[in-house]
């Protein structure tokens, strides 16, 4: 045996408190004191005897620690006697205003005071004189010596003693019992088979880790504060006289009431079905420590299961048995527990509140002073602890609660406190045998308050319908303007004619109040008619989205029943069955245009509208014209449309934001502007619509407000007064962002599910507001619910189930009974028979009466407004055959990009992502396709079976793909997508058959995407078309701009000849389409091509069309041209179909730019104005003549310079192929018989270029030469003097095959655009 | 906090294995024929009257299925 380390070793609870000083240093937090009050005559100096003797006595308290080899040891101090160094400090307060807060003032200074454990004395005494027979007793300690019961031990025998020496005798000798035999007990429990046995209890009881609910949210995670907050109360007599005798619980003692009383208030707060409380026990029992003050105590967790069904008896009763088993293990430390189970890495709680409830006497009497004990401090805190304590001098329970203030704050826990007494209170007042669900733990002030003032929303409106106030308008005010979209303008007349007819035809085909009429129609003043004219038929209309799969829309229909569908004929709908009506094809003009007569009343449904089903079937949801009618009517109020007004109309017929769009501005007597179809998705086509239409009212999902402020598209909507924001959380920054940038505009939050006609509750953002932006107060005859699992409401501050009742209840599920039977409940708060509808959203008020949404009780998500259950993605994916089992979430592996995953188990054949998510596209619509699928072997679970969510891995990032996807580009727009595609996703390259989705991207990078190409290309793409065609090589195939202007073989009929690459030969290629600038026409150097010229597009204002003049025969199948003269007079004609009269600006690089001046001395020579002719070290003619042209060899450099490769000398054809696949030259990808004829027209443009004879070009010449040393050292620029009427000249610092790569391209681009600058002026 | 906290509407998928009673419901109807499930420890709101239960939540929506279907 080794020789022991000198002192004594710790207790394990010692060390556990050495260890949490050790991690905090400079905390007090570890101080425990209590006060003792003493009333009577004392003797400060007999006081201070019974102190030193008791101090002696103690062997605990005489100990400092030290840290030591093998862990922390205690060492002996020699305590000084009283008035030599003892620790006491003695003052008369009595002269002081308020002696008592003197006192207090003085207690608290020293228990702030952290202590050196290796110094000591770590224990300290206080006396103080505060009235003429009135006495504070102040005893500190640090926790690593004692414990609560370890002061009650020591406070008696110092009473105790103080009596003898009062009385003049000795005292009686100690009642301690060994110090040292206790720490050899504690030492060897360690070894025991109990400890083992112990250990193995409390593994398996915690082998799930649960969670650990507090009343602040989720445990764990906050390191023990310094400091502690407080709040104490007496509980009235009442209260402790049936917490002391529960009648109908007989043998229920206090302790285990109050326990179980907090079980339930923290289960109803945090909305648990279970709780673990922390339970302090003294652990003395059946021990020597029994007799010993130090410091031994620990903490049990405690698993209460609270269920609504249980009785406060009951509960109690089954925290007796807990507190009896985690007694019987109670020696195996707190610390150990959290060990085991593998907390302490991960900062996670193994307990919520501590419950310490001391039944143990606080009375002493000090000779004839009679004195009660209170604790100043127990301990740190880490999250919370309620301290139970009798006095016993008669005043009753009292009830503290003390709290870290990381987690709480003064107001928080002094309502906690509150709410807790009062539940005590009413728990006992009712008898111990109530189902627990019976009681709120809101007090009655705060149910009458969230149950009634918060939704005090009353409102008198007449009983009318969605579309009487539409129909008076057409009445009286025909003239007025009613709708615009792009170009077109319907009055009220107008459009009230036409729906009134084409309701006289659908009430001519069955269609009547309760009725259902599908529409199928986009966004379209048709669109618009045809729901005025459901709706004055008395119909309800069902809207079936175009872009939604045929299968859907079919399942719709049949589930539906309409009496008949609305359509354009473009066979979008599936056949259904059902009559279809083509209005376009009908001649109405024979009924009359005022509207039919129908039985229509308030209580008859307005709209089904389709939302996602957990189920995977999709749910109509039927709303009346009472529920709409009140929604509208409170908006009206709210924030007032005039006719001056134009409200745009974007979203989807099939999302509800879309019914205020439609129908609010038409009730109102203000303009109605339809967006083009697919705008919704664009914030540059919102922008240019809302500034165009002069819209001043419109709406938007957060995430697409957040992009549509990001791109700067908000500067043009100066016309906007009000912005809607809802469908998801509006997140602060996104409220703040617009209030910068749109600083005189409203932004309203609103909130409400479909089941409740649009929105129920509303909030008005401010600029300089912080926090999250609340979804605000309920609106008109609409009442907001928070309850807790029992259905009890929530008081302000506690989260809670959303529930809405009042006037806008849906009617229900269309045809889906005991869906609504679960959805639509009895309402226990409103009159007699009335229903409520249980949303699933989380939320709580705030004290200020509005509601905050804190996400959802189930798994159904938003993304992008979109409603989202995951569960028919799911059904979707598992009625696939090779997909076994499926789950489906939102991820957010890039902070902002929230996108849905599905995992998949396979079933047979093997899945394979991209097509399960081609499939799934065929029968969801596409938000409801996950952007990423992952198969998996087998789903992770946590211990107790659920699906592991934190162990499903992210979608594989780009990388590790291989194969056709990463083919390089064929063509400038390919490689400029592929670029784009790349920046966009943050990768560092992109395959040309990648999809963008499969990469990671999402609707909102999609939208990002779209602005580059716009900046790039300078072509409108819109987001459905990427959804449609999701790669580089698809996407180029099918972009078609409205600035393309390409002749045959252009752009216009790539879509069939993209995998060729034939677009991209045609002799004029839109490199960048759109612009309202006269287009740069560039023509292509000795190769044919014009791709090198890409590179100028990102320096050249965005506006600048430009297009590439590219050689005839690169497709292999037509002739070269025999002169330059003529292939220039081609061009010329080329560049004349798309811009027939100048002022024109050409560029040419090398023979390029001998093509460009010969086409700008023929435009010049027709009258026409030439304003740019751009030479890129391009020489005249007559400095070539009479020099060999290029051979095969040469023909193969100017390949391999197409590529950017400034090299020469390979020997064959194949070995220049393989240079250029092994660079990943887009060139590479170009087909064979393409690379074939490269060579044969650089051949023939040399030999053309040298026969060519210049003529004059009357204009200036804009020269860029390649200044870099060369070995045609005999090339001139000034050869071109006599053929222009100026030349000016830039030199670049490079060779003349570098010249159209990066960086000079940038720079050449930088001074032409300063040119074109001019030009523009 | 439980992955998915049980609503009072919602089947007790039994994950309270300590709670001393099994989750029974109660098909309610008010006077317009409108069907409500209702948990069976909450008290019933006036104006709505059981017809069904207590049973288990399955029974109860099978009953909610035919008598508003």
């Amino acid at each position: 045996m080794t020789a022991a380390a000198p002192g004594l070793p710790l207790t394990a609870a010692q060390a556990g408190m050495f260890y949490a000083q050790d991690l905090d240093p400079a905390s007090p937090a570890l101080n425990t004191a209590e006060c003792a009050d003493i009333r009577g005559p004392l003797d400060p100096g007999l006081f201070a005897q019974a102190l030193y003797r008791t101090v002696g006595e103690a062997e605990a308290l005489r100990m400092r620690v030290v840290r030591a080899a093998g862990g922390p040891r205690q060492l002996p101090l020699v305590i000084e006697p009283p008035g030599s160094g003892f620790p006491l400090d003695v003052a008369d307060l009595r002269d002081r205003t308020d002696p008592e807060a003197a006192a207090g003032a003085l207690m608290r200074a020293d228990l702030a005071l952290p202590q050196d454990l290796a110094a000591g004395p770590l224990f300290r005494h206080g006396l103080y004189r505060v009235g003429p027979e009135r006495w504070l007793w102040y005893h500190r300690a640090h926790h690593v010596l004692l414990d609560g019961y370890g002061h009650a031990l020591v406070a008696r025998r110092v009473a105790e003693a103080y009596t003898a020496l009062a009385a003049g005798a000795e005292p009686g000798p100690s009642p301690f019992a060994s110090f040292r035999r206790l720490l050899a007990e504690d030492g060897e429990y360690r070894g025991s088979a109990a400890y083992a046995a112990d250990r193995a209890y409390w593994r398996g009881l915690f082998a799930d880790r649960p969670a650990v609910p507090v009343l602040a949210g989720e445990g764990g995670g906050a390191l023990p504060a310094r400091t502690a907050l407080r709040r104490s109360a007496r509980l009235p007599a009442a209260v402790t006289e049936r917490l002391s005798a529960p009648a109908g619980a007989p043998g229920a003692t206090w302790p285990e009431l109050v326990l179980a009383a907090q079980a339930l208030y923290t289960a109803r707060v945090a909305r648990a079905r279970e709780v673990v409380l922390g339970l302090p026990m003294m652990n003395r029992l059946g021990s020597a420590a029994l007799r010993v003050p130090a410091m031994v105590m620990n903490v049990l967790p405690l698993r209460l299961a609270v269920g609504p069904r249980d009785s406060l008896a009951e509960l109690a009763a089954r925290a007796a048995r807990g507190i009896r088993e985690a007694r019987r293990h109670g020696r195996y430390r707190y610390e150990e527990i959290r060990r085991d189970l593998g907390l302490l890495g991960e900062g996670r709680a193994l307990v919520g509140p501590l419950v310490n409830a001391m039944p143990f006497d606080g009375r002493l009497r000090f000779a004839g002073a009679p004195a009660t004990v209170r604790t100043l401090a127990a301990g740190p805190v880490e999250d919370l602890t309620v301290h139970v304590y009798d006095r016993s001098d008669g005043t009753g329970l009292h009830v503290d609660f003390e709290a870290n203030p990381a987690r709480y704050d003064a107001a928080a826990l002094a309502a906690h406190h509150a709410r807790f007494l009062d539940l005590l209170d009413r728990l006992t007042a009712a008898g111990p045998r109530l189902p627990l669900a019976r009681h709120a733990v809101a007090t009655a002030a705060e149910r009458a308050e969230v149950l009634g003032t918060f939704n005090d929303t009353a409102a008198r409106v007449p009983p009318t319908t969605l579309i009487g106030p539409i129909e008076a308008r057409e009445l009286h005010s025909p003239g007025a303007c009613a709708l615009v979209a792009g170009e077109v303008a319907l009055s009220y007349g107008e459009l009230g004619a036409r729906a009134n007819r084409l309701a006289r035809h659908l009430v001519s085909l069955g269609v009547r109040p309760g009725a259902v009429v599908g529409v199928c129609l986009p966004r379209s003043p048709e669109l618009v008619v045809a729901l005025l004219a459901v709706l004055k038929a008395g119909g309800a209309y069902l809207p079936l989205d175009p872009e939604h799969p045929a299968p859907r829309l079919a399942g719709m229909v049949a589930d539906a029943a309409p009496v008949c569908v609305i359509g354009d004929g473009e066979g979008r709908l599936p056949d259904t069955g059902r009559p279809t009506v083509l209005p376009a094809t009908l001649d109405l003009s024979g009924l009359p245009g005022v509207p039919p007569a129908r039985p229509l009343t308030p209580r008859d449904p307005a709209y089904v509208l389709y939302t996602s089903g957990s189920t995977g079937r999709p749910k109509g949801v039927v709303v009346s014209h009472a529920a709409i009618d009140n929604r509208l009517r409170w908006m009206q109020h709210a924030h007032p449309l005039t006719a001056r007004d134009r409200v745009l109309q974007k979203t989807p017929a099939g999302f509800d934001v879309s019914v205020w769009e439609f129908f609010w501005p038409l009730r109102e007597g203000a303009t109605l502007v339809l967006a083009e179809p697919g705008a919704h998705r664009d914030p540059h086509a919102l922008a240019r619509t809302i500034e165009e239409a002069g819209v001043t009212v419109c709406h938007f999902v957060p995430s697409m407000l957040e992009v549509f402020l990001a791109q700067g598209a908000a500067a043009r909507c100066a016309g906007l007064r009000r912005v809607f924001s809802s469908g998801e959380a509006l997140p602060r920054e996104t409220a703040a962002k617009f209030a910068r940038l749109l600083p005189g505009v409203a932004l309203h939050n609103l909130y409400g599910p479909t089941e409740a006609a649009v929105d129920v509750t509303h909030h008005t953002c401010r600029a300089g507001d912080t926090g999250p932006v609340p979804i605000g107060r309920p609106v008109w005859n609409t009442r907001v619910y928070v309850l807790d699992d029992a259905l009890q409401p929530c008081p302000p501050g506690v989260t809670g189930e959303l529930y809405l009742a009042g006037a806008q209840l849906a009617a229900g599920y269309l045809g889906r009974p005991a869906l609504t039977a679960t959805r639509f409940v009895a309402d226990p708060f409103g009159p007699p028979g009335s229903r409520m509808y249980r949303t699933g959203d989380l939320g709580r008020w705030t004290p200020e009466g509005e509601v905050e949404f804190l996400g959802r009780t189930d798994h159904q998500v938003k993304l992008r407004g979109q409603r989202i259950e995951p569960g028919e993605v799911e059904a979707a994916l598992t009625a696939l055959p090779e997909v076994a089992g499926a789950r489906v979430l939102v991820r957010e592996d890039r902070p902002g990009d929230r996108r849905l995953v599905g995992y998949v188990t396979p079933g047979a054949p093997q899945p394979e992502p991209d097509r399960l998510r081609q499939r799934l596209a065929a029968v969801l619509p596409a938000p409801l396709v996950p952007g990423a699928i992952v198969v998996l072997d087998a789903f992770p679970l946590t211990p107790n079976g659920k699906l592991d969510r934190a162990a499903l891995p992210a979608p594989r990032p780009a990388g590790g793909r291989g194969g056709a996807a990463l083919r390089p580009p064929r063509t400038p727009r390919e490689e400029a997508l592929t670029r784009l595609f790349a920046e966009v996703l943050g990768l560092p390259a992109v395959g040309c058959e990648e999809g963008f989705f499969d990469l990671g991207g999402t609707s909102l990078l999609a939208v990002s995407l779209a602005g580059r190409v716009r900046e790039e290309l300078g072509v409108e793409l819109a987001i459905g078309t990427l959804f449609r065609a999701p790669t580089p090589a698809a996407l180029a195939a099918g972009l078609a701009a409205p600035g393309d202007h390409a002749p045959a073989g252009g752009a216009g009929d790539a879509g069939r000849g993209g995998a060729d690459g034939d677009d991209a030969l045609g002799v004029l290629v839109p490199l960048r389409g759109g612009g309202d600038l006269p287009p740069l026409f560039a023509v292509h150097p000795a190769g044919g091509l014009s791709w090198c010229y890409s590179g100028l597009l990102g320096g050249l204002d965005p506006r600048q069309p430009v297009f590439g003049l590219q050689a005839r025969g690169l497709r292999g199948d037509e002739p070269l041209p025999g002169t330059l003269e003529e292939m220039a007079a081609d061009y010329v004609r080329q560049i004349r179909a798309v811009r027939p009269h100048g002022p024109y600006r050409l560029l040419g690089w090398s023979v390029g730019g001998v093509i460009a001046h010969a086409m700008a001395v023929l435009l010049q020579e027709a009258g026409e104005e030439v304003e740019l002719l751009a030479l890129l070290d391009a020489y005249p003619a007559d400095q070539w003549r009479g020099r060999a042209g290029p051979g095969e060899a040469e023909a193969l450099t100017a390949l391999l310079r197409m590529a950017g490769f400034d090299r020469r000398g390979e020997p064959s054809r194949e070995e220049v192929l393989a240079t250029l696949r092994r660079e990943g030259s887009a060139l590479a990808g170009l087909p064979e018989r393409t690379l074939a004829a490269v060579p044969d027209i650089v051949v023939n443009n040399a030999r053309l270029m040298r026969a060519h004879r210049h003529r004059h070009f009357a204009g200036e010449a804009l020269f860029f030469t390649a200044a870099a040393p060369r070995p045609e050292s005999w090339l001139t620029r000034d050869a071109w003097r006599p053929y222009v009427g100026a030349l000016v000249n830039h030199d670049l610092p490079c060779t003349h095959p570098r010249m159209t790569t990066a960086p000079h391209i940038g720079t050449l681009a930088a001074l032409l655009a300063a040119r074109l600058k001019e030009l523009d002026r | 906090m439980n992955d998915s906290p049980a609503s009072p509407f919602d089947p007790d998928d039994g994950a309270v294995p300590g709670a001393g009673h099994a989750a029974a419901y109660l098909v309610l109807v008010n006077g317009e024929g409108a069907v409500s499930l209702w948990p069976d420890f909450a008290v019933v709101p006036s104006g709505w009257r059981p017809v069904h239960g207590p049973d288990s939540h399955a029974g109860c929506l099978a009953h909610a299925e035919s008598a508003g279907g």
